[in-house]
């Protein structure tokens, strides 16, 4: 199974435990995003073929996004799951989570949830057949906040968890995978005594079995509410009991269970096998053994029918409300709502969200860029600014031309000698991005001119940003009749980005007056 | 009191992979393999295993098992 992971936190580890709890079974490619709705929007679904799933994890607590971004990335979302129809999309819902309003704001102790003012857009994301929720919420919930983050790691790599917390994500993470590629399970074929009920019929009688809200019979109670859930939501429920059919069917009589005998389609209460009762019942409803699961306390016929009926899902009932409750969480009891009404809805969501996309104007990364309505601040040989010039040309892998590191007083020299240094600070609607881009121009010794190094930081990548520093630059220079000749660009490994940038603009002639060389 | 290299090993074992063999004088530049993802990792197994948690200089600060060792026995003092 291929996923691939879209998220603005590191990846990395969680990826390696994937795979370590899988044996490999689950490969997970990913990438580091620190603005994830402009990835979802510049796409492109043919690099994605060989995946499988496509999970998004934004992790809101640790970059505290505003709400508008919060609407921002739903539509992104929507339009990804449209465009990737064949995919099965996951996405972690820390997003619906940080609708609320930023403490910072409400320092007066009102809690005040904004989520229900954006209800229509979760609406939608829900409707989505291929778009699934990861429930990330729940996971840190269950481990509490104290123990889930780590934020000095979060603040140091962008990887703000817990071991503790990437274990519980990731166990999470395979079972809901797993389940995303399997077909869902149509048939729960459950035992009576002390499954259904508390007690053994056949020993105790009527009188001594239990399934009531009193101590002793609450979660068998709550087992049978489950299943009647269970088969309002389409799955088939079956019995497959060592009893006298007599005896079963007396207690239902006389016991007001929240379950009826009627609501169970095929009863197997016999003495035979239990993974042959199994597969009459499969015969008789024409549905494969894989389709089925089944629950029993008993230990011996779990191990039997796992080994009789491998395809199977073998389920053990204990007497532990935690276990129960775990048995409640397992993805096999969850429908991917597939009714012909739910596609026909899925279907209406999705013109009406192409309306509204077209209204809010950011349908296309185009549109969404001018949305932003980004500001550049382009300076010439800013000298306040070599220190943090300097450290980006030590910290910048991906779009760096030659990566060569350079002091800031090498930086200062390089003036000296008649360099221009061109630095980019960047801002948009949603903050300052800070100094973000550095183009080093240099004459050469026939004193031509050299495009000595070009280096924009990841986070303002993507934006047509980088198109514009550079045009702005080569502007800059024509005014007083000066063309770059040449581009010292040298491949490295991490420098992808910079390449296909270099690529698209080597051979433009308005950038350069000759064709560019490599040096 | 100041942990040893034979209590360390395994943690970086654990966090780096099987090549990563310490001594007292390993370095972070000295060890391509520490880089900053299998810092992560191995900030992660020595908070689990001492029971202690690391801020954001000493992170930046443990560029050697020396420094490391140095943290730890001020932390488990």
């Amino acid at each position: 199974m291929k996923i691939y992971a879209i998220s603005d936190v590191t990846f990395d580890l969680i990826a390696k435990e994937i795979d370590s709890i899988s044996d490999g079974a689950i490969s997970c490619s990913f990438s580091y995003e620190e603005d994830i709705i402009t990835k979802l929007l510049s796409i492109d679904p043919s690099e994605l073929k060989e995946f499988d799933i496509i999970f998004i994890h934004s992790d809101q607590i640790f970059h505290s996004r505003p709400t508008e971004w919060q609407k921002q990335l739903c539509n992104a979302l929507l339009r990804i799951s449209a465009q990737l129809k064949d995919k099965k999309i996951l996405v972690s819902n820390s997003l619906s989570n940080a609708f609320k309003t930023p403490p910072l704001k409400f320092s007066f102790g009102k809690a005040f949830d904004t989520a229900s003012l954006y209800s229509s857009e979760i609406g939608l994301l829900l409707g989505q057949a291929n778009l699934f929720i990861f429930d990330f919420q729940s996971i840190l919930t269950s481990i509490g906040e104290k123990n889930f983050y780590n934020y000095a790691t979060g603040h140091l790599y962008q990887m703000p968890y817990t071991s503790k917390a990437i274990k519980a994500m990731v166990e999470t993470l395979a079972n809901q995978f797993k389940w995303l590629v399997t077909e869902e399970k149509k048939v729960i074929v459950v035992d009576c005594d002390n499954t259904l009920w508390k007690g053994i019929i056949g020993e105790d009688g009527i009188k001594g079995i239990f399934c009531d809200k009193d101590a002793e019979g609450i979660m068998y109670y709550h087992f049978q509410e489950f299943l009647k859930v269970k088969k309002e939501e389409g799955f088939l429920l079956c019995i497959c009991s060592k009893n006298n059919e007599k005896d079963v069917k007396e207690a239902f009589d006389v016991k007001n269970f929240v379950l009826k005998w009627e609501d169970f389609i095929i009863r197997k209460i016999n003495w035979n096998d239990k993974a042959a009762n199994i597969q009459e019942i499969a015969t008789e409803l024409n549905v494969g053994t894989d389709s089925f699961i089944f629950i029993d306390d008993n230990k011996f016929e779990l191990d039997f029918v796992r080994n009789m009926l491998p395809k199977v899902t073998c389920i053990e009932f204990t007497d532990d409300y935690n276990n129960f409750i775990s048995l409640n969480n397992r993805f096999e009891f969850k429908k991917k709502l597939v009714l012909k009404e739910d596609l026909e809805k899925t279907e209406q969501y999705i013109k009406q969200q192409q309306r509204s996309a077209e209204e809010q104007n950011y349908g296309n990364i185009d549109d969404f860029i001018k949305s932003l309505e980004i500001k550049m601040d382009i300076r010439l040989n800013d000298i306040s600014d070599l220190e943090r010039l300097s450290q980006m040309t030590g910290k910048t892998n991906q779009f760096n031309f030659n990566k060569e590191e350079y002091t800031s007083e090498m930086l200062e020299h390089f003036i000296d000698k008649g360099g221009k240094i061109y630095s980019l600070k960047v801002s948009d609607k949603f903050g300052d991005y800070g100094t973000v881009g550095l183009i080093m121009i240099k004459e050469g010794n026939r004193k031509e001119l050299i495009l000595e190094n070009y280096l924009m930081s990841c986070r303002a990548l993507g934006k047509k940003i980088e198109d514009g520093f550079l045009n702005y630059v080569v502007e800059d220079l024509m005014k007083n009749k000066l063309y770059i000749s040449s581009v010292k660009f040298v491949k490295t490994v991490k420098n992808i980005p910079a390449e296909k940038f270099y690529n698209k603009i080597k051979n433009e002639t308005n950038y350069f007056r000759t064709t560019a060389t490599i040096l | 009191m100041k942990p040893t290299i034979s209590e360390l090993q395994p943690l970086f074992y654990k966090a780096l992979g099987k090549k990563a063999e310490i001594t007292e004088s390993t370095t972070r530049k000295g060890m391509p393999i520490w880089d900053s993802i299998n810092h992560i990792s191995l900030i992660m197994e020595l908070q689990d295993h001492f029971k202690v948690s690391f801020n954001t200089t000493e992170i930046q600060k443990i560029d050697s098992v020396n420094t490391l060792a140095e943290i730890l026995e001020k932390k488990l003092s």
